[in-house]
């Protein structure tokens, strides 16, 4: 054989090799996408957190993965080895955790699409109808059904368990509950002679007294954060009547005359009253309120400010103002899913209901969390201690009561991050002060909705 | 009038001067990165910035050392960013001999599909790659970041620019005394590629040192995670709860072994980026 038909063979053999690697790959691929069927064929004897679907002898690896940090997986750790160890001792718990929230979800989606998920998977509401509208999710609801978590749905936040449907179907469950007040500075705020916040307070109480505790850029009164970021800003926006989208998603509503106002509210703070700090003071300074820059602080019920302030000033928190259309509070929070082609998805689901109804598991998530749990009962675990529980005497009625009563979902839809990428794009110019007129970018933005809802659902429908 | 050997000191007075501030401009982060590594969780956050820790935190260290396995985590990185170096040191004078030195059809044409691939973004492979990945079986082991890595269309290149200097005339007289290819590489060509081989090995040793993407893609299990994605392994969804303070002492002795190589290899990297025209 001379060299160059060698070259030719070695090259048809290997270009049907790859052929033939390829094709397998799209088998197998096919096959795990027919494979949603769930049954549910109790063949073993069933205990009080296992469904008895699944050989309790099993063995393999199971994997999760999570964006939860060094420290703060700790107590997931124990909850995990506890039920492996005493329900399925011959499973071996593969654990990817420690990835940064921006990762995790650069990573998330190459593994589910490249047909590698993991077991169970943590979730975010921001993304949690993303995935599920391009059937990467498993859907909870046979299993709620079948093996109901004890509480479920009546015992957990509404909200929460709303912020994870899509299409009216459960697609994860939550596992905390944040919401928003507001943190005051005490030092600053005694000596303006006015009585704290309270719920009934309006946004014009907290200009009023805002504008009291402004000292040219020195100290400012209020940061409520940027009008750019959308979800955290959404209780404004309906507090005032306004909103983003309508139900259905056909229409926007950035032309309403309370979005409008809403937004107009919020850039007069910076620009127009200057009681809130301007972008360049806030970005070379991550924590305005820790360097004791602002008076009051709109910010999450985590009490992570507590470890940074060291005592540095007198402190304590407040319920968030309402609006002339009433009162309404941020609720965001996370949840745990089982994706579409996990291979043991019996186990991640009594695993998830493990974790998130068992009491004594809801105490160690409570206590070594920062946040809330998810179901209502187990709050006394998320109120803060010690130090803590001293500067915010309130906690429960801020950060549980009114949360309870006025939280508001934020309507993350299926192409969230396509349009937030829109909205900031235009609510930046507000932000920064570019332009002062919200009725100018409301509209513009208007517009540039309209033509998102229209391209993105209205010709699916 | 200055006389002239007085305004050339002038003039090297502010040579100095202005090197010497390019040199703090270049060095202040990395100190602020050493003091930060002693402070509290609080000082990180103070605004105005402190430079010096208040009180230096030693237990910093011993804290982020006892939290995650930065060691199994120095373990791997030296392993893979090893392997590879040599590896790609191995490919690319290989590759970069044969496109520089044999005669072989369309050995041009293979040259500018080899170096066509520099241009497609690495998000567009992520996927195709994974799932290779996936069929040999390589998810979450070592293999899946060192394999591919030994290749590399951009070394292949610096390679052959460089073989292409060397006179055709040491080759020809090899070939006379009865070399074989292979001791033609060997024993002419490597020798006197040392320069490009430091060059490439020093750029090699860094972008594996400090590759994250690709390795957070593959890697699932802790014990084998590469110290980048150890250090973000702190890094928490609210700000405010990021223990800053640790990932800095963390950084600082993770950072060290790169130090020193930059140290031993000095003369190799200047002279490489001086023979080559490539910056870092």
């Amino acid at each position: 054989m001379i060299r160059r038909d060698f070259l030719k063979r070695l090259g048809q053999l290997g270009l049907g090799a790859y052929g033939m690697s390829f094709l397998r790959f799209c088998e197998k691929a096919s096959k795990s996408i027919s494979n949603e069927i769930l049954p549910f064929d109790v063949k073993f004897p069933a205990t009080d957190w296992t469904m008895g679907i699944v050989d309790p002898q099993i063995s393999g690896t199971f994997k999760i993965m999570s964006w939860e940090s060094a420290f703060q997986f700790e107590k997931w750790n124990l909850i995990i080895n506890e039920f492996f160890r005493t329900y399925y001792p011959n499973i071996k718990v593969q654990l990817d955790w420690g990835i940064s929230f921006a990762n995790y979800n650069t990573k998330l989606p190459v593994l589910l699409a490249g047909g590698s998920p993991p077991d169970m998977i943590w979730m975010h509401d921001t993304r949690a109808k993303s995935f599920a509208a391009i059937d990467l999710l498993q859907e909870l609801d046979p299993f709620l059904e079948f093996f109901k978590p004890d509480g479920w749905p009546d015992e957990y936040y509404p909200t929460q368990v709303e912020s994870f449907k899509y299409s009216n179907k459960q697609y994860a469950f939550p596992y905390d509950y944040a919401t928003g007040g507001l943190y005051i500075n005490l030092d600053m705020y005694e000596k303006i002679d006015e009585e704290l916040p309270t719920e009934d307070w309006t946004f014009d109480d907290l200009l009023r007294v805002g504008k009291k505790l402004t000292k040219g850029d020195r100290q400012f009164g209020l940061n409520l954060g940027s009008e750019a970021s959308a979800g955290n800003q959404y209780w404004i926006l309906r507090s005032f009547g306004g909103d983003w989208f309508n139900e259905n998603l056909t229409e926007s509503k950035f032309n309403l005359p309370e979005t409008i106002e809403a937004y107009q509210w919020m850039t007069d703070l910076r620009w127009k009253h200057k009681v809130a700090p301007v972008p360049e003071i806030t970005q070379g300074r991550p924590q305005p309120f820790v360097d004791g820059v602002v008076a009051i602080n709109a910010d999450l019920g985590a009490p992570a400010f507590g470890d940074l302030l060291e005592d540095k000033f007198n402190w304590t928190i407040a319920p968030s103002p309402k609006g002339p259309k009433g009162r309404f509070q941020f609720i965001g929070g996370s949840a745990l899913s089982i994706p579409l082609k996990a291979t043991h998805k019996h186990i991640a689901y009594e695993l998830i209901r493990y974790i998130l109804s068992k009491p004594e598991n809801l105490e160690i998530i409570g206590k070594k969390g920062r946040m809330f749990v998810s179901r209502m009962s187990a709050y006394e675990y998320g109120l803060p201690q010690g130090r803590l529980a001293q500067k915010m005497k309130n906690y429960k009625k801020v950060f549980y009561d009114l949360a309870r009563r006025d939280g508001v979902v934020v309507p993350y839809i299926s192409k969230y991050q396509e349009w937030d990428d829109i909205y900031r794009r235009n609510m930046e110019m507000l932000y920064f002060g570019e332009e002062l007129s919200a009725k100018k970018v409301c509209l513009k933005l208007h517009d540039a909705t309209n033509r998102f809802l229209e391209r993105t659902y209205l010709k699916k429908v | 009038m200055l006389k002239k050997s007085t305004s050339k000191r002038l003039v090297d007075y502010l040579s100095y001067i202005l090197l010497i501030l390019t040199g703090i401009v270049v060095i202040l982060p990395f100190v602020w990165m050493i003091l930060s590594s002693f402070k509290t969780a609080g000082e990180i956050w103070t605004f105005p910035p402190v430079f010096m820790p208040k009180k230096f935190q030693w237990s910093n260290y011993v804290e982020a050392w006892k939290a995650l396995p930065f060691d199994r985590f120095f373990i791997n990185s030296l392993l893979v960013t090893i392997f590879v170096t040599v590896g790609q040191l191995f490919t690319c004078s290989l590759g970069g001999y044969a496109f520089a030195r044999l005669r072989f059809p369309g050995k041009d044409k293979l040259f500018l599909m080899y170096l066509a691939t520099m241009m497609i973004p690495f998000p567009v492979l992520m996927i195709p790659l994974f799932i290779i990945m996936q069929s040999f079986g390589w998810i979450d082991t070592l293999k899946s970041i060192i394999v591919p890595g030994l290749f590399s269309a951009w070394g292949t290149f610096l390679m052959r620019q460089f073989m292409m200097g060397i006179p055709r005339t040491l080759e020809d007289a090899a070939k006379i005394d009865g070399c074989s290819y292979w001791g033609l590489y060997w024993k002419i060509i490597v020798p006197l590629c040392k320069p490009v081989f430091a060059t490439l090995g020093i750029f090699t040793f860094m972008g594996t040192w400090n590759q994250f993407f690709w390795p957070l893609i593959m890697i699932n299990t802790i014990s084998n995670k590469t110290l980048p994605l150890g250090l973000v392994m702190f890094q928490t969804r609210i700000a405010a709860e990021t223990p800053w303070h640790l990932i800095m002492a963390a950084s600082c002795a993770t950072v060290l072994p790169i130090i020193i190589l930059f140290i031993i290899g000095q003369k190799y990297y200047v002279k490489g980026i001086v023979t080559s025209g490539l910056k870092g």
